[in-house]
């Protein structure tokens, strides 16, 4: 690596850290090219350093940092992601969300990613809910324009939905198009979308919510930096409510305790 | 007691994938190249709990093999898996109308195989 690419390295580094709170490891450096290269092209830069010098110096919100952040982020997910932590929803979780018996809930899903997540719960409580499931509020949130772009959407490919969905639930819930199969309208309206960085608070008028899902982010950042987040998405739980965490995750401090695979409870 | 599948698909190279992901699951696996050389099988091997199976074959297809198996009270209980290059919605409906518990779309790596698998099966 050219000395020149080496400190474009270091820049996105420090500016992933900083905005976004993910830490780069020095042996991810593959990156540079692997990722950036083609936003480079596509953006008309000379080569990926001009691209991250721009996006470094110039504004938060430019074309040039937001395209970084998009490619420098994971979005890795897919429908109903790990088979104990969706078990553990329906037998110990849910139970206890309707103790009192079933009312509407509110749900984030905090660093959202392409939405699979979030239609998994939408698809999941019109199964096991569908008195209550339509009035039940399913905010999604991701750092990326592009990928919040394509979870509103709602079209997936073969191979996304394959991962995770039966046969059953994908004539129930999706319905064919160009290239793969969308969900179906009335799944896509019980979920809303918006841009947040987990950095920041959400506004308080946000509310607080039954459900708090942040699940496979938190691992990517420092443990000063998951102490942050862990507390912003604190403020917005409702009491009695729960955290879902990937399953082999593990909580960044003491304010949360395990129930069951991948769900915590505050303490 | 070790689990037993039958594994049906006229691709020897898919059939030897799957295989291989079932054995390393603890299934021990037969294998069949058609629905008609499955059914033959299943009558000889009553003890088979899950069948992963093909759509298009020669003789007989895997659609006609799912009803043949649904058709018969011997093989209730059995656990019909459609593994399919088909990625119609209208196909999908098909295989479970005809009696599929699921339907798993080509190309599958093993892991995903595996992964569904769980899900399907509950475990």
């Amino acid at each position: 690596m050219s000395k020149r690419s080496a400190n474009a390295w270091k820049l996105a580094q420090d500016f992933m850290r900083t905005r976004a709170g993910v830490v780069l490891d020095d042996d991810q450096d593959y990156l540079l090219n692997a990722r950036l290269q083609p936003v480079a092209s596509e953006l008309g830069f000379p080569d990926v350093p001009a691209l991250v010098e721009r996006a470094c110096r110039g504004h938060a919100s430019s074309p040039e940092a937001k395209a970084v952040l998009d490619a420098l982020t994971t979005h890795e997910t897919y429908f109903f992601r790990e088979q104990a932590f969706w078990k553990a929803f329906k037998q110990e979780i849910l139970p206890k969300l309707f103790a009192g018996g079933q009312r509407p809930l509110r749900i984030w899903s905090a660093a959202c990613s392409t939405g699979q997540e979030a239609y998994s719960f939408a698809i999941l409580l019109s199964e096991l809910a569908p008195g209550v499931a339509k009035d039940c509020e399913i905010f999604a949130t991701d750092i990326s324009q592009p990928v919040i772009h394509k979870a509103r959407e709602g079209r997936y490919s073969s191979f996304e939905v394959n991962r995770g969905v039966s046969g059953a639930r994908l004539v129930r819930h999706f319905r064919q198009c160009t290239g793969g199969f969308r969900v179906r309208t009335q799944v896509r309206r019980r979920v809303r979308w918006d841009e947040h960085n987990l950095f920041e608070r959400l506004p308080s008028n946000a509310g607080r919510f039954d459900l708090i899902l942040c699940r496979n982010v938190l691992i990517y950042f420092s443990r000063e930096d998951r102490q942050r987040v862990e507390d912003h998405l604190l403020a917005h739980l409702a009491p009695g409510g729960f955290v879902g965490l990937g399953c082999a995750e593990r909580s960044a401090g003491s304010r949360l305790s395990s129930v069951s695979p991948g769900w915590y409870r505050q303490l | 007691m070790v689990r037993k599948a039958l594994v049906v698909d006229d691709s020897m190279a898919v059939r030897r994938m799957q295989q291989r992901t079932l054995e390393s699951l603890g299934w021990q696996v037969y294998t069949a190249s058609n629905g008609k050389k499955a059914l033959g099988a299943l009558r000889v091997c009553p003890d088979c709990t899950l069948v992963l199976t093909d759509w298009h074959m020669p003789e007989m297809d895997g659609l006609q093999f799912v009803r043949a198996v649904r058709s018969e009270p011997d093989f209730e209980g059995l656990r019909v898996v459609m593994v399919t290059s088909e990625s119609n919605l209208n196909s999908v409906q098909l295989a479970l109308e005809a009696g599929a518990d699921d339907l798993i779309m080509k190309p599958v790596s093993s892991d995903l195989l595996g992964e569904r698998l769980a899900e399907i099966l509950d475990e």
